[in-house]
């Protein structure tokens, strides 16, 4: 099927199966690798992208479901490839990132919390980060991080 | 190749789901993946729920609640009539990760049989509204759709919620447990110092119809009373073909609800 979606503000028209997850035509077609694909399925939240602003699965969502939506994945955080966003900066100088796997994912909940709330308290950003598993940092460096840069 | 149909009304909805019974139908899409990975290959028709206004809305009035069938977890839980009217279905479907409740929908759970939500729904005494083009419009129970599926070419359009009684208290628990989490809903209406309904309904992800003594104490603590085992594993009725959600005796829902009740005031 044809289909026309904007990913970080570019207008893409693809003809896909409707059913593809979506997270295989970020990465495949349209070479946006920073969405990771962890588990397929299993609720680890690496693949976690904005589908009008909100987080969704991306390897559980069937690209049907984006026609005429705005996707956002970690690469639309700052327009300047040179320059890391705010939230980026901040986990990235508290040392909240380890291996870096799930880094993407949390950081687009860290986007849409900011989106939805100015500045939200660690009991929002908790519950909205538990469909996101670390394996390196234990959590709380990731909360304290995105908790600061959100003040 | 795939073809992807996209009612934009009921009528429409079911007059494609009649031509095409075998179509596979995509509500909030969260549990189609795992769908597809059983089949050996992709599905010819797809039918899009997404666009149906007959199927979306939460409406809470003096004759009980309708839910759209295409309402989200995420809608149940942030609506502030649900929470008021319904707190028990609202905190039933407050768990789970986040990028999934945003996405499952009430219609997917009640033909899903997702072990969370159901029990809440029993115990509120819940009806699914089943639509097809040449089958009569039916509500049926939630206990009595988890032993036999739709009718070819139906669909849920909504579920419906009896009004919140005088005396009604409801509580909802989801216990984390060695192999998987365990929820339970309860019902409990005393009117005149007399107990007028009691419901309790556990669901667990695998195994069989819990014990009510381990209920009790994933409750309460401990057993609320100390009858041998034996009798009390008479007082539960396994209500889905895998023994997942299960439901107690009227007299064992009442004596461990109250013992909740007064252990939670
Ligand atoms: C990673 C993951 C985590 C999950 N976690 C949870 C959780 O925490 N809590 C929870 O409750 N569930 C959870 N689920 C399961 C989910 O609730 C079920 O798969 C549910 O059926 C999905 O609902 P949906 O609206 O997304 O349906 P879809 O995935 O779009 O549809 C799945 C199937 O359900 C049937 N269906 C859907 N809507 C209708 C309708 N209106 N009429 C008739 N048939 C219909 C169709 O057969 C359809 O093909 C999870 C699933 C996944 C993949
Ligand atoms: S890759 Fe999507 S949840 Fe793990
Ligand atoms: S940094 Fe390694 S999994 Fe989170």
């Amino acid at each position: 099927m044809k289909l026309s979606f904007r990913v970080n503000s570019k207008i893409e028209v693809l003809d896909v199966e409707p059913l593809t997850p979506l997270i295989e035509v970020l990465r495949d077609r349209l070479a946006l690798i920073g969405a990771h694909q962890g588990c397929t399925g299993d609720n680890c939240g690496a693949c976690t992208v904005l589908v009008n602003d909100v987080p969704v699965y991306a390897c559980q969502v069937p690209v049907c479901q984006v026609d005429d939506a705005e996707v956002r994945t970690v690469e639309g955080l700052t327009a300047d490839a040179e320059r890391l966003a705010p939230l980026q900066e901040a986990l990235a100088k508290a040392g909240a990132t380890g291996c870096g796997f799930c880094t993407p994912g949390m950081l687009m909940i860290g986007l849409a919390l900011r989106q939805r709330q100015p500045r939200p308290g660690p009991e929002e950003l908790r519950e909205l980060l538990s469909g996101n598993l670390c394996r390196c940092t234990g959590y709380e460096a990731i909360v304290q991080a995105m908790l600061e840069v959100m003040e | 190749m795939t073809f992807l149909h996209r009612p934009k009304s009921l009528k429409e909805l079911l007059k494609t789901r009649h031509d095409l019974p075998d179509a596979m139908l995509l509500a909030g899409g969260a549990g189609i993946m795992k769908i597809l990975h059983k089949l050996e290959e992709p599905p010819h028709d797809v039918i899009d729920l997404g666009g149906i206004p007959d199927l979306t809305g939460i409406q809470v009035g003096r004759f009980g609640t309708w839910l759209g069938a295409m309402t989200t977890l995420h809608e149940l839980t942030d609506d502030v009539l649900v929470r008021k009217h319904h707190p028990c279905l609202s905190e039933a479907c407050s768990h789970g990760p986040p990028q999934v409740r945003a996405r499952v929908s009430i219609g997917g759970i009640a033909s899903g049989r997702r072990f969370e939500v159901l029990p809440a729904l029993m115990v509120l005494g819940a009806r699914i509204e089943y639509r097809g083009q040449e089958t009569p419009q039916r509500r049926d129970r939630v206990q009595d759709c988890l032993r036999k599926d739709a009718a070819k070419g139906e669909v849920v359009v909504a579920v419906h919620l009896p009004p919140h009684q005088d005396g009604d208290q409801t509580v909802f628990r989801r216990i984390q447990g060695g192999s998987g989490d365990v929820v339970i809903a309860g019902r409990l209406r005393v009117a005149d110092g007399e107990v007028k309904e009691a419901g309790l309904v556990v669901g667990t992800p695998t195994q069989p119809g819990l014990h009510i003594a381990a209920v009790e104490e994933a409750l309460i603590g401990r057993p609320v009373s100390a009858r041998p085992i034996s009798l009390m594993e008479q007082s539960f009725v396994d209500l889905d073909p895998e023994g997942s959600v299960s439901s107690y005796a009227r007299a064992a829902s009442s004596r461990v609800l109250r013992s909740w009740l007064e252990h939670l005031s």
